[in-house]
């Protein structure tokens, strides 16, 4: 089985720096072009946070020949899906077509990588100002819960470093995006040295080749991006931050320093994750929720990006329950595990269940194409899927518990949302 | 120098092979429809079981789904726990979820590991062990969930705005019931409901996977044979009464948005004029490039997004457009979609109706990519009691549709005059607001829908 995970591919890089990968597979009728810029909210800098992710608006705005609103248009008309997202370190942009179509997506992507400024007004930016206030206050400001995040990463980085604001930007920020600045993050980093083009599906590889030539050969490379080298300066001593909101039910959250993804530690703290809380017999799951029922839920995962990583523990206290008591059991529990460690069959159950899956996911073009270029940013190897799985599947319990034992003693930033004292709510 | 100023021409298009369903029926009444896909070692099951919280009773809302959620706490020789240490030994994946009409329970696992995840889903059907201290441990579990649920806007919007097209009953209720109607029930109850609903003539099973005809058959037959029969459900509605256009508001205090729901009560899945209701909606709401999304958000920017759809239950459905606006904004994002709402009654033009089209039409074999996807989009026969040849007939079925048949859907399926306008948010600003155009008055609902005396 582990055959199906060795993708075969074609890489190359255009003379003006732009990577291209093309992966083949005639199962079906579609084709996935899937562009990833090595550009995230870790490129901005204070009192200008949030330009990556307002991108993944304004690439939908038209471009020199492309109307307002036109690329979503023309893809839908093609029967496509299409969408961008923006993390720490890259955004993607990325949709999927009847494979026919694949000429009228690399047509599209290439306008708006090289002529997407002549056509990007002070209206068309103020409108997008707009509906990211708007998402952010749905999706944040809004959300029960929602200003989380950006507390804990806030806390858990100095302002200094790259990761420390939202990828959404700081409200006060968005408000005063200023056309200008617009421009100059756009020349910088969304270049075609900057980026890679993934085309993953059903098609004709020669001429596939042909037409990213044709349409990204003539674009003029940028400049280069020197790489963030962020001071680290890891927390030395446990930060607290209470915070109320509109919620009912408390919820406790620990956030400590964790190793960077494909770093040594990053797959034994993935499987530690899942031994704590991904199932009903995890640890914390068991104890918080199932035997003692004090948690309403509860869940850890280490979250890695380029330059580090970060590992949470997340509970929701039932009604009545104080936090103080839910966060002396989740300590119980991690000091048994540092202190005893794993059984091999924690360590089984969690490992067959990140081999499936590894198979599931193979069932989607346009997230195949999305790990290719996910494995070439990080790796350098878009076939990665097997190496992927191995790094697990070398676990040992051994391991898992002197992981733990190296973050999880570490100091962490605690946060507490709480509901309003005088929320008026019955 | 290449022209861009031109889209290229589309290229030749490639073969697209539909999934074909295969029916048989198993000696106990199940009905399963078996769909052979083989790209990769996969096997997915939905299980569609008609025992939705439409069966609740009056006083007892939420027994549907609290059993839901007890079914797969342990059955046959396994306890909650050993049943999901044996499913992720498996590396499968088991899965419930219900809604009005039906409970769901969808396994996806490798082929391997077929036969033994399929024997948990078959005991989790015939015996599940519906233990006591499970019952409390899961009770407790939605009670706390109904209080988290009071601070999340788009839910308590899309609860009331149920309630009121619906009334009381069957679908005029959340799922997950009340946290008195929840603290009625007891274990004994759970019980009764399993003993009355379940069975093998009352549930239908999707099958896509990597096996052989007879593979199917055996799995299905070795799995799900011990599963006995009960009595049948009769599956009729009462029509809820004419609605008129009013205007409603919820009060959460201290929202940065305004949840709007705006609709009313329509027609059935399975109506004859579906498809050009489905062209229609594409072009009033129904996808990105829609009026009103266009019109909210990339006109105004008063949302991050606005949609217009069909929600519908088995013999039932109403219309809704959806969005969540900044506060200020509400009461001309209001007037907006009502605009949109005449204005598709007015006119479309040929231009939008020929995208419309195309965009249903060629999205097609992208819809039966996963083998979650397939099983889904055949699921969604049974549920809605469409004819087995749906998909066969899908292309020609939106292809015929004039022009004539979308502007008749579109007086037929939107009535302004009679929708309900409910807001979720800033209730003292948002009255203000509304003053100007809720000429009828405006009635203050609690967060469960009901209005507040």
């Amino acid at each position: 089985m582990n055959e199906l995970l060795n993708l075969r591919y074609k890489k190359y890089t255009l003379d003006n720096g732009l990577e291209v990968i093309l992966y083949h597979d005639a199962s079906i009728p579609l084709v996935a072009v899937n562009l990833w810029y090595r550009v995230g909210s870790a490129n901005e800098t204070a009192g200008k946070t949030g330009f990556a992710h307002l991108f993944e608006h304004m690439m939908f705005q038209g471009s020199e020949n492309i109307p307002k609103e036109g690329h979503f248009r023309y893809v839908q008309e093609a029967g496509g899906s299409l969408n961008g997202s923006t993390s720490l370190d890259r955004t993607n942009y990325f949709e999927t077509l009847p494979s026919n179509y694949l000429e009228l997506a690399l047509w599209l992507e290439s306008d708006r990588m090289g002529f997407l400024l002549p056509s990007l007004t002070e209206e068309k930016l103020r409108n997008q100002k707009d509906v990211v206030m708007n998402e952010r206050r749905q999706r944040y400001d809004n959300q029960p819960y929602g200003l989380a995040w950006e507390k804990l990463f806030s806390g858990l980085y100095p302002p200094g470093h790259p990761y420390h604001w939202p990828t959404i930007g700081w409200m006060e920020d968005i408000e005063k995006f200023r056309l200008n600045d617009v421009k100059d993050f756009f020349s910088n980093y969304y270049t075609p040295s900057n980026a890679a083009l993934v085309v993953g599906g059903n098609f004709e590889e020669s001429e596939a080749a042909e037409l990213i030539k044709k349409y990204f050969g003539d674009i003029p490379p940028g400049k280069q991006i020197q790489d963030l080298l962020p001071e680290t300066t890891p927390l030395k001593e446990n930060k607290i931050i209470v915070h109320e909101d509109n919620v009912q039910l408390s919820r406790i959250y620990f956030a400590w320093f964790a190793d960077k993804i494909f770093g040594p530690d990053d797959a034994p703290l993935d499987i530690l994750s899942e031994i704590l809380s991904a199932s009903k017999n995890s640890r914390l799951h068991k104890s918080l929720v199932f035997d003692k029922q004090i948690a309403q839920d509860v869940s850890a995962f280490q979250y890695s990006a380029k330059l580090s990583g970060s590992f949470f523990i997340i509970a929701t206290a039932k009604p009545g329950v104080d936090l103080d008591d839910l966060k002396k059991e989740i300590f119980a529990e991690l000091d048994r595990l540092m202190e005893k460690g794993v059984t091999g069959e924690e360590l089984t159950r969690s490992k067959n269940g990140i081999r499936s899956s590894f198979i599931f996911s193979l069932q989607k073009i346009d997230t195949v194409a999305d790990r290719l270029n996910a494995y070439n940013f990080y790796r350098g190897e878009p076939n990665s899927f097997l190496f992927d799985l191995e790094r697990y599947e070398k676990v040992g319990a051994p391991e898992v518990q002197s992981t733990a034992k190296k973050y999880l003693t570490r100091p962490y930033v605690e946060l507490r949302i709480i509901p309003k004292t005088n929320s008026g709510q019955k | 120098m290449i022209d861009r100023t031109k889209a290229p021409v589309e290229g030749k298009i490639s073969d697209f092979v539909l999934p074909k369903a295969e029916k048989f029926t198993l000696g106990n009444g199940i009905d399963v429809l078996f769909i052979k896909k083989d790209n990769l070692p996969i096997v997915q099951a939905i299980v569609i079981v008609n025992a939705g919280s439409k069966l609740d009773p009056p006083g007892h809302y939420g027994l549907s789904y609290l059993t839901s959620l007890l079914i797969d706490e342990g059955a046959g020789e396994l306890d909650a726990l050993q049943l999901s240490a044996e499913i992720e030994k498996l590396g499968s994946v088991l899965n419930t979820t219900s809604d009005h009409d039906n409970v769901v329970i969808s396994l996806m696992t490798l082929r391997e590991n077929a036969a033994r995840s399929f024997g948990i889903l078959g005991s989790i059907l015939s015996s599940p062990r519906l233990d006591e201290k499970d019952f409390e441990r899961e009770k407790k579990k939605i009670l706390s969930r109904i209080i988290q649920l009071k601070n999340e806007p788009s839910y308590i919007a899309g609860q009331a705005f149920e309630h009121l097209v619906y009334g009381s009953a069957p679908y005029g209720f959340p799922e997950i019931g009340f946290e008195n109607t929840v603290g009625a029930i007891d274990a004994g109850m759970i019980r009764k409901f399993y003993g009355e609903n379940y069975g093998g003539n009352n549930t239908t099973v999707i099958l896509a996977g990597n096996l052989s005809r007879a593979e199917a058959r055996d799995l299905c037959s070795n799995s799900f044979g011990e599963f006995k029969n009960r009595i049948t459900i009769s599956d009729t509605v009462p029509a809820p009464a004419a609605q008129q256009k009013k205007f409603f508001v919820i009060n959460k205090d201290g929202s940065a948005q305004t949840e709007l729901r705006i609709g009313h009560l329509s027609k059935p899945r399975n109506s004859e004029d579906y498809f050009a209701a489905k062209i229609m909606n594409a072009i009033l709401g129904g996808q990105f490039s829609s009026r009103i999304n266009l019109n909210l958000r990339e006109k105004h920017g008063f949302t991050y997004g606005a949609s217009s759809g069909f929600s519908h239950y088995k013999n039932s459905g109403y219309f809704v457009v959806s969005t969540s606006v900044n506060t200020v904004n509400t009461a001309e994002a209001v007037a907006q979609i009502f605009k949109e709402l005449n204005g598709i009654k007015t006119e479309i033009s040929e231009k939008e109706i020929s995208f419309a089209k195309s965009y249903l039409l060629k999205q097609f074999p992208a819809k039966f990519e996963t083998y979650a996807q397939i099983a889904r989009n055949f699921s969604s026969l049974v549920v809605h009691s469409l004819p087995v040849n749906y998909y066969e007939d899908y292309r020609s079925s939106i292809e015929k549709i004039s022009m004539e048949e979308i502007a008749a859907a579109a007086g037929e399926y939107v009535h302004p005059e009679n929708a309900f306008v409910l807001a979720v948010g800033d209730a003292a600003e948002i009255r203000k607001q509304f003053g100007a155009i809720a000429h009828g008055g405006i009635t203050e609902l609690d967060i469960d829908g009901n209005a507040l005396t």
